[in-house]
């Protein structure tokens, strides 16, 4: 898929224009929905942003299957959707586990549109928290670097967890 | 039994763009294997993904044992395909690739266990059922995709240029393979290819394609030796047939016909319908020609300029001119045969085995 394909270039709209450009607008629309200030409206924005990026991977991944598989499992018997689920997903796991890792470690390290739609203390996301040690005139370095410790633990457990699918996923298509 | 009968098969994939497949009629009877041969587009693979199930039929009907089966899903019509690409699936085992297509059909355990084991012990897949396709190699890939379709016990086995990503080496060795499996198993076959060997050794009979039409059906010796038309007789043959423009003359005691400056005395019987004056086509295979008269075989001499040979070491291709004609002919002569490139030399014809075609590129039956 090139960069000019329809999905292509929807990915890219997500890409070129910087995020500070919709936070007033995001910020209007979750307020008129009720969702400002709110984990729900908080993941929402993030699905909307995340979305194009992920559906642009497995997209070219998807695509780069043979048709010749599907045809032949068509032959031996299944359906369009027992196709999709013993056939193609399984094939593209190395592409979901990378789109998986993309976006958690993008989302979960995510600090601009948190501290724009995010002010109740309770629904505050970790970089949020982290930012709390730091002050007007003094910083706490110590707990800074702890909660920065902490924060990317569950980072290196899923990259350890999907590397190796990851690293299939970029190399994919590499070699024959 | 499976007998597949192709009535006026049609499709078109775009209104107002020729069709792919354009009324197509064959029948195949049960045990045979059915070649289908033609260059790149020709619309053999269409008709095989039709008969599969796998492609819309635009017009006409595909039946298999005179049931019409132009709706039927692919997965009822009792069909195994072997892919150009073998399909395997690359996230299972050999093992499950082969009882995959049975899993489905709710086949019990055991008697999958028993059918996967038997193909494996039929194509020496023995020892690779645990391993994944990418730890295979070509061939091996290629026996497990056979096995596959096997394995199903199917009525009609489909074959889609299952040998074009083999090395020259390992497709003489899974030709005779897939062979002695059409002898061994009796089922009938539709292979496609554009491999002219392939069709040759293989096919109980051929059904050559051009533009999306049939060109000719008949058994392999009968379609070479007999062609239908100068695209079946320049197709079929390496080096092809020489077809060369002619005008046909009358002469004292035969037919004769001038091919450029030159005059080619024709044995009555190739061309009885032959009309002094009509434009017609003069073809001759490489293997007719001789360095030497032959006594009742190749006796009948012309002049020619050697314009380029090729020594192959059993045979020499030599490929000449004859005076006042643009197109080349060829000559598969012995391979010791030395010819001077620009040189003209004195060849020989066996004009019992040539063929004479009209203007409409038709053959003229011999009598």
């Amino acid at each position: 898929m090139g960069i000019f394909s329809p999905s292509g270039w929807k990915a890219c709209n997500g890409w070129i224009f910087p995020p500070q450009i919709t936070i007033i607008s995001l910020f209007q629309i979750l307020v008129q929905y009720g969702l400002y200030n709110s984990k729900v409206g908080l993941t929402l924005v993030y699905v909307a942003i995340q979305l194009p990026l992920t559906i642009y991977i497995l997209e070219s991944f998807f695509a780069r299957i043979p048709a010749d598989l599907f045809d032949a499992a068509r032959m031996d018997g299944y359906s369009d959707w027992e196709i999709f689920w013993r056939v193609a997903l399984p094939i593209a796991l190395p592409a979901v586990a990378t789109t998986v890792i993309l976006n958690f470690i993008l989302l979960w390290n995510e600090f601009l549109y948190a501290v724009v739609l995010i002010t109740e203390e309770s629904n505050r996301t970790l970089p949020l928290g982290i930012q709390r040690f730091i002050g007007d005139t003094q910083e706490d370095v110590g707990m800074i670097a702890t909660g920065l410790m902490i924060a990317i633990i569950p980072v290196i457990i899923v990259y350890a967890f999907f590397s190796e699918r990851l690293i299939q996923g970029m190399t994919a298509g590499a070699v024959k | 039994m499976a007998v597949v009968a192709i009535d006026k098969l049609t499709k078109i994939y775009d209104r107002g763009h020729a069709p792919a497949a354009d009324n197509v009629s064959l029948n195949i009877a049960h045990g045979e294997l059915m070649v289908l041969l033609g260059p790149s587009g020709c619309g053999k693979t269409t008709t095989l993904r039709m008969v599969a199930g796998l492609e819309s039929i635009s017009s006409g009907t595909v039946s298999i044992d005179g049931r019409i089966v132009n709706q039927v899903p692919a997965k009822d019509r009792d069909i195994a395909m072997v892919f150009q690409s073998y399909a395997l699936y690359p996230h299972m085992s050999v093992k499950d690739n082969l009882a995959f297509g049975l899993k489905r059909r709710a086949i019990d355990r055991a008697e999958i266990e028993r059918r996967v084991a038997s193909v494996a012990g039929i194509l020496g897949l023995a020892e690779l059922l645990g391993r994944k396709p990418h730890a295979l190699s070509g061939g091996q890939r290629q026996r497990v995709a056979l096995g596959r379709a096997i394995v199903r016990d199917p009525k009609v086995f489909l074959f889609d240029e299952p040998l074009s990503n083999l090395d020259a080496a390992l497709r003489v060795s899974t030709r005779g393979e897939i062979s002695a499996l059409h002898r061994r198993l009796g089922a009938t076959m539709i292979y496609v290819t554009h491999d002219q060997v392939e069709a040759m050794t293989m096919g109980t009979r051929i059904c050559i394609m051009n533009g999306g039409r049939v060109a000719q059906v008949g058994p392999p010796l009968e379609v070479y030796h007999h062609p239908a038309n100068t695209f079946v007789a320049s197709f079929l043959g390496n080096p092809p047939m020489s077809l060369l423009p002619a005008v046909a003359m009358d002469k004292a005691g035969g037919r004769c016909l001038k091919v450029g400056d030159s005059e080619i005395e024709l044995p009555l019987n190739r061309c009885p319908q032959l009309q002094p004056g009509s434009q017609v086509t003069f073809g001759i295979r490489p293997e007719h020609v001789a360095q030497r008269p032959v006594a009742n075989g190749a006796a009948t001499p012309i002049e020619a300029e050697i314009v380029r040979v090729e020594p192959l070491g059993a045979e020499t291709i030599v490929i000449a001119r004859l005076p006042g004609v643009e197109k080349l002919a060829f000559a598969r002569l012995a391979g010791d045969a030395i010819f001077p490139i620009g040189e003209r030399r004195r060849l020989f014809l066996d004009t019992a085995m040539a063929h004479v075609f009209g203007s409409d590129g038709l053959a003229l039956r011999p009598t």
